[in-house]
């Protein structure tokens, strides 16, 4: 009987390790909802925002060649391996086995291509540039991709895991006189990411379900369906989590950090997002003079401001973000008025002066760190006057030197872990008078040569070190910009939430929604 | 009647010309870049400039106005700089919502505020009027968002009675679509569990929307009641020993509904034009929280598209206004 019993027992066994998960392995926990203020604009991945939701939406759906992996490194995703050229122009990548998209229709080199060929031509939304230096797209066979450079550019490579596949079926299916169907493509996602598009209701929500053919299989505990809700206020969606029907608010206030302390059933998370907060000095009157630069660079009132942000914030260190490729330290954020006074004197302004500051508005942070630096300035006989406007109206006044602010005061934010795109931003001068970027009217040839050949070098060259931490170290000693502090991002959570953790480089926006559950 | 309307319509054709010419010339002047904020705060010149050259917004005003009031002539309100849509199809989406959230509240108001206007007035200086006029006061001072709020906390949170946002819960996908007025698509289509919970989600917002517009409506009913119930041909009804709900209903009350007529009548015109704030504290995706969303993003076209709707609605509500007049006293159509 005994021997019988544990023959059986055997058979089971070797029966549960041949049969191929099925189905039946799958533990759906229900329906995710994202409680969000802000609407994208569009499911179009070749027309990607800088919206949070946006990223948190086009990402459940689409997938990229490559991806970052939680440490920040670029792991396989659609393609499984690849080979980069010495000269660092040609990219050979070999494309994933097996993988449907949400029609049906299946994944190869060709559809590879028509997505990154479609990608290119649109060049529209925040990821455009990273297909800039490209070539060629060929197919090399069935499922192998060869993707040529015009240059070696290392942004190419650092942004492609934020370029996603289209099925090439639904862009055959659905372009309209050469739209590279971007009407469709707007309010419709094919892709091949694990959860596929079921409804989008404009001005309420965006409901996608598990799309029960994804290549990575469906075992253990999910979440079956992910809704995105949009326009709820603060208040709303806090009172919506007590309650259980929604589980995660993205970007929450300090207030709301408040009120969440308050409540068992809400988690609070936070990260470092690949996004510093800066101070630019246009280069213009007093602010021309390099010792005042430095004089300000010395007056701001760091430590106040991270206590102010409710320690929901890091100090700087350089004008790049820490943990991004090329970093280095190169700065001291401690606030010393005498030195700045001292400095001030050396270059004959020991009296003051009067400057015009301009942060872009509806945002607490932004205001706290103008007022602080307005009080610490008042100390030294500068007057600051302060403008709080729309991001509209700033840009339109920063893109003219005559109309720019002497002071202005940003977020900036970048797509990939890499110093130099952020340096690129703050000063390079081809932003200058454009209005995007470098409103301190920075013009210095040495340092954008640095910038511009970091880029072609092959990935992991130790050069791209020297060469950044070298203009890192030129923006601090002519103080072209106050990198004031990486603000933190803060989200909460519903207690029943398993599986999430903050993704600083899925840009805009990624909460890996295949990797959560519910409990409870 | 007939040459009223057709009035109306050449008035409210000129009327939509000079506000489109203007609103186009302000947004124009405005100093903000439009391209830039449509393409997101990180965005790089060059993609500025793409959106730019996309939307038209590169080419010389006079070809910009030319180019938008010929489209406007042929119906096409332009195309949203931030949701990428036709404007009327953005309005289309919009519209419904607030329509829905409008004519409950208008037949809210209209049913109770006239019957406690008339209640009031019937039993002038008694305590049905005085609790009637202490509930029109209180109805006239408190702002419909703050109502919101408290009705929020009080029926929704603390109470678990009525939804607390939204017009359908999060997992109720809307009925199929026939006039984007969810209570009617649901019951056309037979879902009458769609149908409940979209009656549910009214009852807050409608409350907070109706409240302060009621007591008006009760408030000028009563006014005109008082005025009218002391006028001889009252006091010639009942001598001749008329049925009192007769004299009032019939004698004094037709007799008092032009301005009430009037006030509701601008009353719905609000109504139908989106009530932000209310739109905004129970997530209700109407034309009052599209139009608010659009100034906030330079959505220029989608702006003056919100308008220009909202023009109308308060050209059409008055001009019903006007007909009813003439229903209400044949007198005025001779005049």
């Amino acid at each position: 009987m005994l021997q019988r019993k544990r023959t059986l027992l055997a058979l089971i066994a070797l029966v549960l390790i041949l049969v191929p998960v099925s189905s039946a392995d799958v533990e759906w926990t229900g329906a995710f909802v994202l409680g969000s203020c802000c609407e994208p604009n569009s499911l179009d991945p070749a027309a990607m925002g800088i919206s949070q939701t946006e990223g948190y939406v086009i990402n459940a759906m689409y997938e990229g060649l490559t991806q970052y992996s939680r440490a920040g490194e670029i792991a396989p995703r659609l393609a499984t391996s690849w080979e980069i050229s010495d000269d660092a122009l040609t990219y050979t990548l070999s494309i994933r086995d097996g993988v449907q998209f949400h029609d049906g229709s299946s994944l190869d080199a060709e559809a590879v291509k028509l997505s990154l060929d479609r990608h290119k031509a649109l060049g529209q939304g925040n990821l455009g540039f990273i297909l800039a230096p490209v070539d060629s797209v060929t197919v090399v066979d069935d499922m192998t991709v060869a993707i040529q450079l015009n240059s070696a550019d290392f942004q190419f490579w650092a942004g492609l895991p934020h370029i996603k596949i289209v099925s090439a079926q639904a862009l055959a299916e659905n372009d309209m006189d050469g739209d590279l169907a971007g009407e469709f493509f707007r309010e419709n996602a094919v892709g091949t990411g694990p959860y596929q598009l079921v409804r989008w209701d404009p001005g309420r929500q965006t409901e996608m379900a598990a799309f029960a053919d994804y290549w990575g299989g469906w075992e253990g505990p999910h979440i079956e369906r992910f809704i995105a809700r949009y326009g709820l206020d603060y208040t709303t969606r806090l009172l919506l989590m007590e309650d259980g029907e929604v589980h995660l608010i993205d970007w929450a206030g300090l207030s709301d950090v408040r009120r969440a302390a308050t409540s068992s059933a809400i988690h609070l998370n936070f990260g470092n997002p690949l996004q510093g907060f800066y101070h630019f000095m246009k280069q213009d009157g007093p602010l021309a003079n390099k010792q005042v630069r430095q004089a300000l660079l010395h007056a701001y009132p760091y430590q106040a401001m991270i206590e102010v942000m409710g320690g929901f914030a890091v100090p700087l260190t350089s004008a790049a973000l820490a943990g991004t490729i090329g970093h280095c330290d190169v700065f001291e954020p401690v606030q010393d008025l005498d030195k700045a006074r001292e400095l001030l004197a050396e270059a004959g302004y020991a009296d003051g002066f009067s400057v015009r500051q301009a942060y872009r508005h509806a945002n607490e942070p932004r205001r706290f760190a103008a007022v602080l630096f307005q009080e610490a300035l008042a100390e030294l006989n500068i007057e600051v006057m302060l403008d709080d406007i729309p991001w509209g109206t700033f840009i339109d006044a920063q893109r003219n030197f005559d109309t720019a602010y002497d002071m202005s005061s940003h977020w900036l934010n970048i797509p990939i872990p890499y110093a130099g795109e952020m340096l690129f931003r703050l000063n390079h001068s081809s932003l200058i008078d454009t209005g995007t970027g470098n409103w301190a009217w920075y013009d210095n040839s040495d340092f954008d040569a640095l910038l511009e050949e970091a880029p072609t070098l092959a990935p992991g060259d130790p050069r791209i070190d020297e060469l950044l931490c070298e203009a890192q170290q030129i923006l601090i000693d002519e103080a072209v910009v106050i990198p004031v502090m990486l603000s933190q991002y803060i989200d909460l959570t519903h207690s029943s939430v398993r599986g999430y953790q903050y993704d600083p480089y899925g840009f805009p926006g990624d909460l890996h929604p295949y990797d959560i559950w519910l409990e409870g | 009647m007939g040459r009223l309307i057709l009035e109306r319509l050449l008035t409210l054709i000129l009327k939509l010309f000079g506000m489109a010419v203007i609103l186009f010339v302000v947004t124009q002047v405005l100093p903000a870049d439009p391209a830039a904020v449509a393409a997101g705060t990180n965005a790089r010149p060059e993609q500025i400039e793409r959106i730019r050259a996309e939307l038209g917004l590169d080419r010389p005003f006079h070809e910009q106005f030319i180019s938008y009031i010929s489209g406007l002539a042929r119906g096409d309100l332009g195309k949203s700089l931030l949701t990428r849509r036709a404007v009327s199809d953005d309005l289309r989406l919009r519209f419904p919502a607030t329509a829905e959230l409008a004519i409950f509240s208008g037949v809210v108001i209209v049913i109770l505020g006239i019957s406690m206007g008339i209640l009031a007035s019937v039993q002038a200086g008694g305590t049905v009027d005085i609790v009637i006029r202490m509930l029109v006061v209180v109805g006239m001072g408190i702002p419909p968002f703050v109502l919101a709020l408290f009705l929020q906390l009080i029926f929704a949170k603390s109470l678990d009675w009525f939804p607390l946002e939204g017009r359908l819960p999060t997992l109720i996908a809307p009925p199929p679509h026939a006039t984007g007025l969810y209570t009617i698509d649901s019951l056309l289509a037979g879902q009458w569990d769609v149908f409940w919970s979209s009656v549910q989600h009214l009852v807050l917002p409608v409350a907070a929307l109706s409240l302060g517009r009621l007591a008006v409506g009760a408030r000028f009913t009563r006014s005109g009641m008082l005025e009218t119930l002391s006028q001889p041909y009252v006091r010639t009804a009942r001598a001749k020993g008329l049925n009192e709900n007769r004299v009032i209903l019939r004698h004094a009350f037709r007799n008092a509904l032009i301005p009430v007529v009037t006030m509701l009548g601008i009353q719905i015109g609000f109504l139908l034009s989106g009530a932000v704030l209310v739109e905004v504290v129970f997530t209700w995706p109407g034309l009052g929280r599209y139009a608010v969303e659009s100034v906030v993003s330079f959505d220029f076209y989608a702006v003056i598209g919100a308008a220009l709707v909202i023009a109308v609605i308060f050209v059409v509500s008055n001009t019903i206004v006007d007909l009813l007049y003439v229903q209400l006293d044949p007198r005025i159509q001779h005049q």
